[in-house]
């Protein structure tokens, strides 16, 4: 179930990384953003999660264009060290910011309209987790249907595929770049309101299990491509359960981080060659 | 100072200042002996204190991310490492830290060799990402591993304080002399890679790693020899911290802000440079603990929040640091720059 929201928020980080060759670091901490605008507009105004499903994916496509073009854009040319920083440093301003504005305390939604759970096959499942992997499943089939029908999503493949060659054909390499983060952005923002419906979120740690989850679900399934990216959100959902249920629940974590180096580790030829081949 | 007037008169002074690093370095050491005799508060010292051992730190990452180019997150697990190793055989076992912190070491060098030889075939933010995994992984493990005290960690003993052997002190000063002597260490250590062969190898390593490989320089093996030397630093590091602490903890020790804090001295200082990570130490420990006074503890995250952001400007403007590497020599603005600034220009390494 999780791992369709995994898939989800690895699209949206696959994109990025695909398309220009940058790891956001700080993809949890964007996903955190969501999941705080859903927990907060949830608390006060009484609004249904669903409502805001919208809202946070212009918010996020909002944030990530804003990002290229104020940040990103400027470490573009520099050294690898320049964009690993930058995001990095996105990263603790937007944690330690939220959790300045916000207090460091775990919080959830506390009612939504389809919380309650069924129990089938012995396992328990809740009606949010549920519709969160539908919504997650509604989500990535429009973003696939966005990269591989639309002209937008065509400019998009060609700018990853070869910037120079893009730009002769009269693609705006920099708008591509930062409408990818926008839509990267929108995927988590999309997840993150979901996630905040059934999900206990702590600024300090839940972003870095995302960011963790992602980075290994896009190893996983290889870069630039969103099935490989949701195939591998899955399995990274599996292990995780599979492992807290087989073995034991409290390095549920341990086994995403050791399937991340492994898959790292098992794919560096295609990633080196992918890195070269630019 | 003559105001040199044509760029190449510029370059000429400016090619002097890799001599005078000799100088600059007990100059900037033996005054900061001093320090201890101006302290008037306990937060003076206590900042004087974490200036050193963040000093040392610094170099640490400074070798591997500076020299060698390599963006490794994981530097916390090597820094754990010696705190733990240093910390359990003293409380376990009553080994003196003044062997536990050379075990430490030791122990940390061999884990960052482990972890180097895993990680260093991949590149680039490859291998960040896979370092990182590493920190957090042995967090969990961390956690849950009772002989070390899992969550809750372990705490020296007090009753010892003072002892000869003990490695902990009453007063404030002495753990200054420590750290001093700590720092002194690793910015000599940087410095002699600085002008050896090694040194050149590693930024050749740095600068093209293909080019690097063509010329016969094996970049494994160097980066190896780079994580070596950086992670037994790190390891002493982390065993200094915990005889200064008191205690070890994983959460202290590994959380995410350790692995940002080796990365961010060296590259607010200056990266690939000597005094990259003294001056680095400096700023950030100062900004440090005066944010941490002056707007109420960490835990409000108000000062990680600036450091996220001053991190950010850094990467957009100066990705290379406060000090540069190699100064860009220009038009007229560069003559009035080293005018008005000696003193900065003097840091210029290289």
């Amino acid at each position: 179930m999780i791992g369709l929201a995994y898939g989800l928020v690895a699209a949206g980080l696959g994109l990025i990384w695909g398309v220009m060759d940058i790891v956001n670091f700080a993809h949890g901490e964007h996903m955190l953003i969501a999941m705080y605008v859903t927990l907060l507009t949830t608390a006060e105004l009484s609004v249904s999660p669903l409502l805001l499903l919208p809202v946070n994916a212009v918010l996020m496509f909002a944030v990530g264009y804003a990002t290229y073009v104020v940040i990103i854009k400027r470490t573009m040319d520099g050294p690898v060290l320049g964009q690993v920083l930058c995001t990095f440093g996105l990263l603790l301003a937007i944690r330690y910011g939220i959790i300045y504005l916000v207090g460091p305390s775990t919080r959830t939604v506390s009612d939504f309209a389809f919380d309650g759970s069924t129990n089938a096959y012995g396992i328990s499942i809740s009606y949010p987790a549920v519709l969160t992997a539908i919504v997650s499943v509604v989500t990535i089939v429009l973003l696939y249907l966005l990269l591989e029908q639309t002209s937008i999503g065509k400019a998009i493949r060609a700018t990853a595929q070869d910037k120079q060659a893009a730009q002769v054909l009269g693609i705006e390499t920099d708008r591509i770049y930062a409408v990818s983060w926008g839509i990267g952005l929108a995927a988590t923002g999309v997840a993150g309101t979901m996630i905040a419906t059934y999900f206990p979120i702590q600024p300090n740690s839940t972003p870095g299990v995302w960011t963790i989850a992602s980075f290994a679900a896009v190893a996983l399934g290889g870069l630039g491509s969103i099935v490989g990216a949701v195939v591998g959100g899955i399995v990274i959902g599996l292990v995780q359960n599979l492992g807290a249920t087989l073995l034991d629940p409290s390095y549920q974590q341990l086994y995403v981080y050791i399937v991340l180096i492994a898959a790292l580790l098992y794919q560096r030829e295609g990633i080196l060659n992918w890195v070269s081949d630019r | 100072m003559n105001i040199p007037q044509t760029a190449a008169e510029f370059k000429d002074l400016v090619d002097l200042q890799s001599i005078p690093l000799v100088y600059l370095i007990p100059a900037i050491f033996i005054s900061a002996l001093a320090l201890p005799y101006f302290a008037t508060s306990y937060f003076f010292i206590n900042t004087a204190i974490y200036v050193l051992l963040f000093v040392g730190l610094g170099q640490s990452w400074n070798i591997i991310g500076g020299y060698a180019g390599q963006i490794s997150l994981g530097h916390a697990v090597m820094f754990a490492t010696g705190a733990y190793t240093t910390a359990t055989l003293f409380i376990y076992y009553g080994i003196t830290p003044y062997l536990g912190l050379i075990v430490a070491g030791l122990l940390a060098a061999a884990v960052g060799l482990t972890l180097g030889a895993l990680t260093f075939r991949l590149r680039y933010h490859y291998f960040s990402i896979a370092t990182l995994a590493a920190t957090l992984g042995i967090y969990v493990i961390f956690l849950q591993w009772d002989w070390i005290g899992g969550a809750v960690g372990l705490e020296y003993p007090i009753a010892q304080i003072g002892d000869s052997l003990s490695l902990m002190f009453d007063s404030r000063e002495m753990y200054f002399y420590v750290m001093w002597a700590f720092a002194l260490g690793t910015t000599v250590l940087v410095y002699r890679l600085h002008t050896s062969k090694l040194g050149i190898y590693l930024k050749a390593i740095d600068i093209d790693q293909e080019l690097a490989e063509n010329a016969g320089i094996s970049a494994f093996w160097y980066k190896m020899y780079a994580m070596g030397l950086s992670s037994f630093i790190a390891g002493i590091g982390g065993g200094l911290f915990a005889q200064y602490v008191l205690y070890v903890e994983p959460r202290i020790l590994l959380e995410l802000i350790r692995n940002v804090e080796f990365v961010l001295i060296p590259v607010v200082g200056g990266l690939g440079t000597v005094l990259g990570p003294v001056v680095g130490a400096a700023i950030y420990i100062f900004t440090r603990e005066y944010t941490r006074t002056l707007l109420g503890g960490t835990q409000t995250g108000l000062s990680w929040v600036i450091f996220g952001t001053i991190l950010l400007l850094i990467s957009m403007y100066r990705p290379s640091g406060l000090i540069r590497r190699r100064p860009v020599i220009g038009g007229r603005k560069q003559n009035t720059q080293s005018s008005a600034a000696p003193a900065r220009s003097e840091a210029d390494d290289d």
